[in-house]
């Protein structure tokens, strides 16, 4: 089957014909409160800028703020306002919409209807995709028009504004299969409301993160990772009203660096390109799961080359930001901070079920990295091993010649932690088989992972004495004795399956 | 149309929940898949619609094979799982519009379709309706109907009728009848066995994953039948035509005064002779009537023979 037809049947179902014109209508009302809003705001604000400007002009000495009162124009600020909803509609509401339509689908079993019809799995992926959030696209037709009307109207250029919109489609699209993932990817039905909710706070949050980091010259360079900070750089890189709303009256001296201005028009095309490759190999992961719901989300090969991507996309940016940041050892952490996440999504969500690891382990073959049924150690070790090599080759000059003894010894002790974390995931897979027993463990390992953290911490800062040093012996104790248990008890799990 | 080659199914590698099921229907019958819960029905009718591929064996659904023609399977399979939900907030046109969709309808097929489709289901005073105020009987009714917005081949029911009414259960009889007369082959997998009396052509009886049973009713309901039959007065006599009647009458309770089940071994020609002996000598019969349906006989039979 077309993957037109299956998007047509979606889009149908979301908003029929007249649904559709009801949500038009809708997007008509909303496209004028914006304007009403704005109507409201834009002269007070202007008002607000002449008194200022007037105020330092007539100061000892005299100062001139780069204020430019005009640029509070009604469209101006709609169009502001238009663009906020479009990104909060965008990479935020659509995604957690898809994810509790998804959610909601397996619980009830009418995913499983849709399975037996002749839908292709990428059919059915893009119809979920553009139909389920069909109502909300069209409530963004109005705000959509208005941000057009606007780049006539008002200095924003007419590619600037086309580069905007390209950055939200791609972005709501990435966003929605991501949605969509993490709808799937649990092995029991989960419950859409939490579903929608952890994917509006995390995409939120990120959102939340990219926007800050383009209003931030050595952060810029990161603000690519969320379409919301492209979007942001695309509007900050142009001298009109947004600019003045997020760098403030005071705020304009980093736009006068070309390092600064050049990476905030790279921004957008970047994270377009790491839309498109994330949403593919996203809705490769879903169609997959799609196609056959025993396997986990991503296959081992799936889950290292997402991982490999994303540690490419944290790292790449250095190249650019080098000169401004200060990359040691502190900033090599936290950049593993950040992937430590990524690691442990693709590490579960690649791992097998009990069914499926216990079939493999009767049949008593042994399994390459890349099997289904194999547990995933070695791909994620190769995985770290990955982003030990990035590190190494990029930064390796900043950082490593710098290190002590202390720095490296706890170094050594980020990659023993690092190295025990897929036994704890084949653990949780294969052990525990109700959604209550899994989350349980998984705080209980979230804990012991907390303590190794700071554990590393004091000894990275050399303050390994009283306290302190009680805490990281017994977080040593601990770093040895928590792995080592579950492994055995995982052992001993293989005994009994293979005597049952 | 449906035939299944030797397929087993085992999620956890050591237990299967399927074992060599040979299983075949033609064209035009309804195939009755009873059994316990547990015993692999569900699992069956998973596999034959595609959702769930077979650890061995083969599935082929109209000649196709289900594990390399995917998309021409489905083109050709309804299936209505158990406790299958519908989509609340739409109304029974758009439910099966969407549906019709879903497998390439076109528009004009599709319309004419909905609407004969909702009127051969007595839908059609609820079509403007959300389906979330439709009864359960209206709602099962529209699964079914949604089943057939492709025109399939084969139908594939899990349960259809648990959980409704009786009047609901006739409707549903009645139509799965007229989807049998127009050719369809439909397996119908239920526990409530009374539903299948007068419906099913062949029976399958699953037993821990096994077919332990299979054929047409008539050829495997040959044991045993226990008939209930009420005798106004003159029991005496009836117990005397009882006593004389021969191996085939292999027993008799009075349950009530007047009120006797008697095991026939045989079909209808011995009962029949039974009733003509009684009347013979004097006795006065009020009711003559099988204790089970053909299917309740069989299913009873295997169970006790299973467990032998």
């Amino acid at each position: 089957m077309s993957i037109r037809n299956a998007i047509s049947a979606f889009a149908h179902r979301g908003a029929r014909r007249g649904t559709a014109a009801t949500f038009l209508l809708y997007s008509a009302l909303l496209t004028t409160a914006l304007l009403l809003l704005a109507a409201w705001i834009a002269p007070e604000a202007r008002a607000a800028d002449v008194e200022t400007l007037g105020y330092w002009l007539r100061s000892s000495p005299k100062y001139e703020p780069a204020l430019d009162p005009s640029l509070w124009t009604t469209l101006a600020l709609a169009d502001v306002f238009a663009c906020f909803t479009l990104g909060l509609a965008g990479f935020v509401l659509a995604p957690a919409m898809v994810a509790a339509a998804v959610a909601n689908e397996r619980r009830a079993g009418t995913l499983d209807q849709l399975r037996t019809t002749p839908m292709s799995p990428l059919g059915l992926a893009c119809g979920l995709v553009v139909g389920v959030p069909a109502r909300l696209y069209l409530l963004c037709a109005g705000p959509a028009l208005l941000h057009v009307v606007a780049a006539f109207a008002t200095p924003l250029p007419m590619a600037s504004c086309l580069q905007s919109l390209v950055v939200i489609v791609v972005g709501t699209a990435a966003s929605c299969v991501i949605g969509l993932c993490v709808a799937l990817a649990p092995r029991q039905e989960s419950g859409g409301t939490f579903a929608a909710l952890g994917v509006a706070a995390l995409l939120g949050l990120a959102a939340f993160l990219a926007g800050a980091f383009a209003g931030d010259r050595h952060m810029v360079a990161w603000s690519y990772l969320h379409p919301a900070g492209a979007l942001d750089a695309v509007m900050l890189a142009q001298k009109g009203l947004w600019r003045r709303m997020v760098v403030g009256a005071w705020g304009g001296g980093s736009l006068e660096s070309y390092r600064y201005v050049g990476t905030l028009a790279l921004v957008p095309f970047a994270s377009v390109a790491a839309s498109l490759v994330f949403g593919v190999v996203s809705l490769r992961a879903a169609c997959r799961k799609l196609e056959s719901p025993q396997l986990p989300l991503f296959s081992k090969p799936q889950a290292v080359t997402l991982f490999v991507l994303a540690a490419a996309a944290m790292v790449t940016p250095m190249w650019g930001a080098r000169t401004d940041v200060d990359i040691d050892g502190t900033a090599v952490y936290a950049l593993s901070m950040f992937m430590l996440p990524v690691l442990v999504v693709v590490g579960l969500f690649s791992t097998p079920t009990f069914e499926a690891w216990a079939v493999a382990v009767r049949r008593g073959q042994r399994l390459g990295w890349s099997a289904d049924d194999a547990s995933a150690h070695r791909a994620v070790w190769m995985m770290e091993g990955l982003w030990s090599a990035f590190l190494f080759v990029l930064l390796s000059r900043h950082w490593m010649h710098s290190m002590n003894g202390d720095e490296t010894l706890a170094l050594v002790w980020a990659a023993a932690l690092a190295m025990s974390l897929p036994v704890y995931f084949l653990f949780a897979s294969t052990k525990y088989s109700t959604v209550a027993a899994r989350w349980a463990f998984g705080v209980a390992v979230g804990a012991h992972l907390l303590c190794q953290v700071i554990a590393l911490a004091i000894v990275r800062g050399h303050e390994v004495r009283g306290f302190s040093g009680t805490f990281v012996t017994l977080a040593a104790i601990a770093g040895v004795a928590v792995p080592v248990w579950t492994a055995w008890r995982q052992r001993v799990l293989r005994v009994r399956t293979l005597a049952r | 149309m449906i035939a299944c080659d030797a397929v087993s199914l085992s999620y956890d590698g050591v237990r299967d929940a399927v074992s060599d099921l040979q299983l075949t229907v033609a064209a035009g019958s309804i195939f009755a898949l009873v059994g316990p819960n547990g015993a692999g029905k569900t699992s069956t009718l998973r596999m034959l619609a595609t959702l769930t591929q077979p650890s061995r064996g083969t599935i082929r659904i109209d000649g196709l094979d289900a594990a390399r023609d995917l998309e021409g399977v489905r083109r050709r399979v309804g299936y209505l799982p158990d406790n299958f939900a519908l989509y609340d907030q739409m109304t029974p046109v758009d439910y099966l519009d969407f549906f019709g969709r879903a497998y390439e309808v076109d528009d004009t097929t599709r319309k004419r379709r909905i609407d004969a489709l909702l009127e051969e289901f007595d839908l059609t005073q609820k079509r403007g309706s959300t389906v979330r105020a439709l009864s359960r009987g209206m709602r099962q009714r529209l699964g079914l109907a949604k089943t057939l917005m492709h025109d399939p081949k084969v139908l594939l029911l899990d349960e259809p009728a648990s959980a409704l009414d009786p009047g609901a259960r006739m409707k549903l009889k009645e139509a799965l009848l007229r989807l049998k007369a127009r050719g369809l082959s439909i397996i119908i997998s239920s526990h409530i066995l009374p539903d299948l009396a007068g419906l099913a052509d062949a029976v399958g009886i699953m037993e821990g994953g096994r077919l332990i049973r299979a054929g047409a009713i008539d050829t495997i309901a040959t044991a045993r039948v226990t008939y209930v039959l009420c005798v106004r007065g003159a029991v005496d006599k009836a117990l005397r035509v009882f006593a004389d009647f021969g191996p085939r009458l292999r027993g008799q309770r009075e349950v009530s005064p007047g009120r006797f089940e008697v095991d026939l071994d045989g079909g209808a020609d011995v009962v029949a002779e039974l009733v003509e002996a009684l009347v013979l000598r004097g006795a006065r019969l009020s009711e003559v009537a099988p204790r089970e349906s053909a299917i309740e006989a069989v299913y009873r039979q295997s169970a006790a023979s299973e467990v032998a």
